[in-house]
């Protein structure tokens, strides 16, 4: 038999990559039955189906519809978010959701993208950032006057540098017309 | 009787990473994990890769799909995945000496599953095959090359117990 040439076999395909994603997306209802002492049956019985019909889905994910998904996740005390990403290199394979959700609560769950970003910044930086002692820079024409962070740019897009432990900071880079209108 | 070549290798498509990886020892009659891997049907063969790939990922059991038996007394870094009544009993090690972030499953023996405990004779047979020198040999030889010419730590020599 000859060796895949493809590194990661769900990319050959969007049916293989889709079946890897409901059958990761199953893995992270499990584990939460398991630890909450759920069974199937027990689980079939708070959606009002049968324990056959919940063994058929955990068995074979692939044709799962997004409402199912919600329906069984919900039925557990879980949500559901559906990600699109970008791989940066194109080398990494599918990635499991536990790692997103594992960064989420590194994070401290954020709630939205404001607070994400927020998290995203060192401690020192946000210690900085929001200290009554906040530096009051003179700005050139293109940038209004301001409190900013000693360093920094303002708000805007972000640019990240890499930390010590692997994680980033998020360093503005420049002032949006939003956020200059509002300064 | 002629000395069969032991041989480790990854599973194809799935090279695993710095954490996790799967693969087939081969080339001894007892060891036919990889001949029952390669016949199964697709979707049962796609069923266990998924599973393979999973735990590459997050190192987790999962109770349906593959799962250790550390909560014995023996036999304690046996390992298996499994698919309906097929399973694929193998062993969890680190090969590269100095590397303890890499844990790689050894997958050795299938077995069809009929009965909720596990066969004692199964976990006999990859306990066998994890202290046999054939199998180190076979590990040093696969991450030696997997190194490359740096040669970046030594491979784990077997020791018995």
């Amino acid at each position: 038999m000859e060796e895949e040439v493809v590194a990661h076999w769900p990319q050959k395909n969007s049916r293989r990559f889709a079946y890897y994603i409901a059958s990761a997306f199953m893995s992270q209802l499990e584990w939460k039955m398991d630890s909450d002492g759920i069974s199937r049956s027990e689980l079939a019985k708070k959606m009002g189906k049968t324990p056959g019909r919940i063994t058929q889905v955990f068995n074979d994910p692939g044709n799962m519809s997004l409402r199912v998904m919600v329906e069984h996740a919900g039925a557990l005390g879980m949500k559901v978010c559906v990600v699109g990403y970008e791989d940066p290199d194109n080398t990494r394979g599918p990635l499991h959701p536990d790692v997103l959700v594992k960064t989420w609560q590194l994070a401290g769950c954020p709630a939205n993208l404001f607070e994400a970003e927020e998290a995203a910044m060192t401690e020192a930086t946000q210690a900085h950032f929001w200290s009554p002692e906040g530096v009051i820079h003179q700005h050139t024409k293109a940038q209004p006057a301001g409190i900013y962070p000693a360093g920094h740019g303002g708000w805007g897009k972000t640019q990240g540098t890499p930390l010590k432990n692997g994680g980033k900071v998020n360093q503005p880079a420049s002032i949006s017309e939003e956020k200059r209108a509002s300064a | 009787m002629s000395q069969e070549a032991v041989t480790f290798r990854l599973l194809p498509g799935v090279p695993g990473n710095s954490f996790r990886a799967v693969g087939f020892l081969e080339g001894h009659r007892e060891l036919t994990a990889k001949t029952f891997f390669d016949a199964l049907q697709e979707n049962q063969r796609e069923y266990i890769t998924t599973s393979i790939l999973m735990w590459s990922d997050t190192g987790k059991d999962l109770s349906s799909r593959n799962h250790g038996f550390k909560s014995g007394t023996t036999y304690r870094e046996l390992y298996v995945f499994k698919q309906s009544t097929n399973r694929f009993y193998g062993f969890l090690c680190n090969p590269i000496l100095g590397n303890k972030r890499l844990h790689v499953c050894v997958l050795c023996i299938h077995a069809y599953k009929n009965e909720r405990e596990t066969d004692t004779a199964e976990q006999e047979r990859v306990e066998r095959w994890r202290l046999r020198a054939e199998t180190a040999a076979a590990l040093s030889a696969f991450y030696k090359k997997e190194q490359g010419a740096k040669g970046e730590g030594k491979v784990l020599q077997w020791k018995k117990k």
